[in-house]
């Protein structure tokens, strides 16, 4: 149902704002890994993974050699139908039964504002981008192994948030029947983190997919898309649980990656270029 | 027996090229570097080794446009290692470690390189490499003399994008012109490689790089002289964390280096 109101949305502010090309992306079973690690001994955790679906909505100007503007906006998580895998928290001491288990889902919401312009000749366009990226973390079921401890109704979310500047290409090759592409790579500072270094990061994007132009103004796609995020963060908070050194709740440096299938629909509004 | 074959190389292409093409050298006489390494695996106290040397540092671009469309570019740059003193930031203040360790950088940047529509502006896409060593001698840890010295090197090759503007050529003109140029790369790394390797851990591999340079000066004829400034940044993740039987640290997991300072640049236009 909220799948179906976020088409109808974007396919209505298409049709006020009478041009421009609008297109929902749609991950169904995409797959999370979760990697952290931490500046003090025994700060690592193991997570198995998660799927969930990732969606991303799309809306640009017509399409001009000349550069024309979009947004799109992306989000996976459990607001979207993800799933919770387990994170498992070694003890410091060889051997010894695992510090902490708890239940987790890893999200994202991140907005990219984009400049696409055409190369010289070709299908190929170059692609300016400014982003704000927001990942979110939500804990719970925690259970403390080596002390015996169960932290009954305790949960938690914390989130980072960092901005940056990117650059990308990106390619359709053919008509009716078409092969497109695109990949980006993106810098990441956090403007209002003032305790974790300048350098906070990069992401890495690249998809590619076969599609089918329907008609003028609508076409489908089915692809692959993957994405590799390292982002730093302070780290090392922890919930004051009692009979136990507290619940760990975030770590100073988080690498995710997602991919999967994607399906893609697109509309085109307005006079074709 | 390489200078020749480059120089053959260069003027191939001079006579083959209709357009116009450049050769630079640069050279950065106090470049600051820092490198940071955190994390840890074997590792049982400590969580940071930091060292800033100061050294000159050198680099080699050349571009060679085949038309007013396509251009290659190759860039390379290096430093001259000298020993500095690493320091580490202890969880304990009572354990800490400090040592002599001798950074050594290389990079190796090569693209293609396209104009926007329409604009002077340039996209870059091409593939990168980056090897690093550490050289640790003198090693204390807490009040324990780590006896020998120990190696540890990173290898890491990646894919970037970026972006290039500057001024047009305007070699064969009569009076001394000026000239501009500029350039940010961003890399991501696909593959990476340590020889100090332990298990354990979470954050394996990959990274991310960047370089960013931004030059001006002044066109004799064929000849360019100017000043810019480059900044470099190499994020490697590896399988590191090796400790010796003591416990201080020789390698470490996540690895950054920056790379930064003022340069002279002398390029030749053909």
């Amino acid at each position: 149902m909220r799948r179906l109101f976020l088409v109808i949305f974007f396919m209505g502010i298409g049709g006020i704002a009478g041009a421009g090309e609008f297109s929902l992306t749609v991950l169904p079973t995409a797959h999370l890994d979760y990697k952290v690690a931490g500046k003090i001994p025994g700060y690592v955790a193991d997570f198995e993974g998660s799927k969930a679906p990732l969606y991303r909505l799309e809306w640009t100007q017509t399409h001009v050699p000349n550069g024309y503007w979009g947004l799109s906006l992306w989000h996976t998580g459990v607001f979207g139908g993800g799933t919770w895998g387990q994170e498992t928290v070694p003890s410091e001491s060889a051997g010894a039964v695992s510090y902490q288990i708890n239940s987790l889902n890893v999200g994202f919401t991140n907005l990219f504002v984009t400049y696409h312009r055409a190369l010289f000749q070709g299908p190929v366009e170059a692609q300016f981008h400014m982003s704000v990226v927001r990942e979110i973390f939500k804990r719970r079921d925690f259970v403390f192994p080596s002390s015996g401890t169960v932290a009954t109704g305790l949960d938690d979310v914390n989130e980072l948030s960092a901005e940056g500047m990117g650059v990308g290409l990106a390619g359709i090759h053919g008509k009716r029947f078409f092969f497109r592409w695109q990949t980006a790579v993106h810098y990441y500072v956090q403007i209002f983190d003032a305790q974790t270094d300048a350098s906070a990061g990069s992401i890495f994007q690249a998809e590619g997919g076969l599609g089918w132009r329907a008609s003028p103004r609508f076409s489908v796609e089915l692809g692959g898309l993957w994405q590799d995020w390292f982002i730093l963060g302070q780290g090392n908070r922890r919930l004051s649980v009692d009979g136990t050194d507290g619940a760990i709740i975030s770590y100073n440096r988080q690498l995710t990656t997602l991919g999967g299938f994607y399906v893609k629909a697109d509309w085109r509004f307005g006079e074709r270029p | 027996m390489r200078g020749v074959f480059l120089t053959v190389c260069v003027l191939f292409l001079s006579v083959v090229s209709k357009a116009s093409s450049d050769f630079s050298l640069y050279g950065l006489p106090q470049a600051l570097m820092e490198y940071e390494g955190t994390g840890y695996r074997e590792v049982s106290a400590g969580w940071e080794l930091k060292v800033k040397p100061l050294c000159p540092v050198g680099g080699i671009r050349w571009r060679h446009e085949f038309n007013k469309q396509w251009a290659l570019q190759s860039q390379y740059w290096v430093n001259r290692p000298t020993y500095a003193e690493e320091s580490w930031n202890a969880r304990s203040p009572d354990v800490k470690q400090f040592d002599q360790t001798r950074l050594s950088l290389q990079s190796l940047w090569a693209d293609v390189r396209a104009p926007l529509w329409a604009s002077p502006v340039e996209v870059v896409a091409g593939v990168n490499g980056a090897y690093q060593s550490f050289r640790r001698k003198n090693i204390v840890y807490g009040s324990t003399n780590e006896p020998g010295d120990y190696l540890e090197t990173h290898t890491a090759l990646g894919v970037h994008m970026g972006v290039h503007a500057g001024s047009q050529k305007n070699s064969g003109a009569h009076r001394p012109g000026s000239y501009w140029d500029s350039e940010v790369l961003l890399s991501h790394y696909l593959w990476t490689k340590n020889n100090l390797t332990t298990s354990g851990g979470t954050i394996d591999t990959g990274g991310y790089a960047y370089s960013f340079r931004l030059e001006g000066g002044l066109v004799f004829g064929r000849v360019r002289l100017g000043v810019g400034y480059l900044r470099q940044m190499y994020e490697i993740f590896v399988p590191g964390g090796r400790s010796l039987p003591e416990g201080s640290a020789v390698s470490l997991p996540i690895n950054k280096t920056d790379l930064f300072g003022p340069f002279i640049s002398l390029g030749w236009i053909y």
